[in-house]
């Protein structure tokens, strides 16, 4: 080896430490170290001394590896953001007539008279206090054979608490009794059960008329019918 | 001509084995760097199998890649470094068994460094015991970072000079002068209690 020379500052101040180290005991090599090493070189036993190196990641194949990450990072991300998912809360809410008009023509139209003449009903007879008034919307049905059917339609709302908010603001708003009259409002603790908006489709002119002659031919067809 | 090669310098013995394909010189090479490649290596690893493999496996790369040594460097300069670097390659090795080992103990670490600093681990008379005196020292000298311990290792215990450990480790010889400090200073720490007496 090369000349040591001890003579700087810095190495007096680690005097005790470069002497213990210069007395450590020389490790010496095994006896049998050249025989095992010349065996390895006749045999032209190469491989190095790593058990493990068969497990570590091979650098070749890096490339390939990094190709085959980046196609999943494309994959996951970029595909997945073109799948339009719709926002359920930005979603605006279907009109309930919608529901059923998915294969024929059809139409919703409030009934004003209907409402009216059970009004008078109700107050000539007295009926019953759990008596619900009958629905005033009616869904009329234009099938492709031109055969027009009409039905009453049930709203998917609990009949105690709904609430007509046309009548409710125009003023004639059916008086029912306290348990069955709906609440605009839900007051104190109790909680408020509201099952959404039924709205009503204001028809035009036109398709009123063109409806209402449907509804004539329907009419003289169940005359005949009868007849 | 055995008698002759035997009297050739390490760089001689290497041009033989290289123009002649001298088996001979090969063998007198391993013969002379054998044991301090040993010694180096245990001390920066600290495990004696593994600086053995290490040694083996320095020496199958130099009969391997003869022709890579150049003749304007020295061949002690040139087999250190390969040593070196198939050393640091095992501690990183270690370091990431140790990382993904399901049973790593923590506390081994913390035991070990008991033994090292604390006095009273130790009587004063068995301390005096070269033995387990050189055993701690080389204890400490494990905790050194790998960074340190080697310039340190070069130059305290195979005795390099400076520039020859710039050759070895590919460094600067300010740097190398720096990590040596350094070194030295974590030693220290390390072997406070036994130099306070």
């Amino acid at each position: 080896m090369g000349i040591n020379s001890y003579h700087s500052n810095e190495e007096q101040k680690f005097a005790h430490i470069i002497s213990d180290l210069k007395n450590l005991p020389k490790v010496k090599a095994e006896d049998n170290f050249e025989f095992n090493l010349m065996v390895k070189i006749q045999n032209q036993n190469f491989e190095l001394s790593a058990p493990e190196r068969k497990l570590l990641f091979n650098r070749a194949l890096a490339p390939a590896a990094a190709v085959t990450f980046s196609i999943m990072i494309f994959f996951f991300f970029f595909t997945e953001s073109n799948v339009n998912l719709e926002n359920p809360f930005l979603t605006p809410p279907e009109i309930r007539a919608n529901y059923s008009a998915a294969k024929t023509d059809t139409i919703v139209l409030s009934q004003p008279e209907m409402i009216s003449s059970y009004t008078e009903e109700k107050v000539l007879t007295q009926a019953d206090d759990t008596e619900v008034p009958p629905s005033n919307i009616v869904r009329v049905v234009v099938e492709p054979s031109d055969a027009v059917t009409v039905e009453t339609v049930n709203l998917p709302f609990d009949d105690n608490s709904a609430v007509d908010l046309d009548s409710y603001v125009t003023g004639n708003r059916v008086q029912q009794n306290r348990v069955q009259r709906g609440q605009l409002v839900s007051g104190g603790s109790q909680p408020s059960n509201f099952d959404g908006f039924f709205i009503k489709e204001r028809a035009s002119k036109e398709s009123i008329e063109l409806h209402k002659t449907k509804l004539d031919s329907l009419k003289k067809a169940q005359k005949t019918e009868k007849e | 001509m055995t008698k002759k090669l035997t009297e050739l310098t390490d760089e001689e013995l290497i041009k033989e084995f290289q123009d002649n394909e001298t088996l001979e010189a090969f063998e007198i090479l391993v013969k002379r760097f054998k044991d301090p490649l040993t010694n180096f290596v245990f001390r920066f690893v600290g495990d004696r199998d593994a600086s053995t493999d290490i040694v083996q496996d320095t020496m199958i790369k130099f009969y391997l890649n003869k022709d890579s040594y150049k003749s304007f460097a020295k061949f002690s300069t040139w087999i250190y470094t390969i040593a070196g670097n198939l050393a640091k390659n095992e501690l990183k090795r270690r370091k990431r068994r140790k990382i993904f080992s399901l049973d790593n103990n923590i506390d081994d670490d913390e035991s070990k460094k008991i033994q090292i600093e604390d006095k009273s681990f130790f009587e004063p008379d068995r301390l005096a015991d070269s033995n387990i005196k050189s055993h701690i020292i080389q204890n400490a000298l494990l905790k050194v970072k790998p960074v340190y311990r080697e310039v340190v290792i070069l130059r305290d215990i195979e005795e390099f000079t400076y520039e020859e450990i710039a050759d070895i480790t590919g460094l600067s010889i300010g740097t190398v002068k720096s990590r040596i400090n350094r070194g030295r200073t974590q030693l220290q720490k390390l072997l406070k209690n036994i130099y306070k007496e």
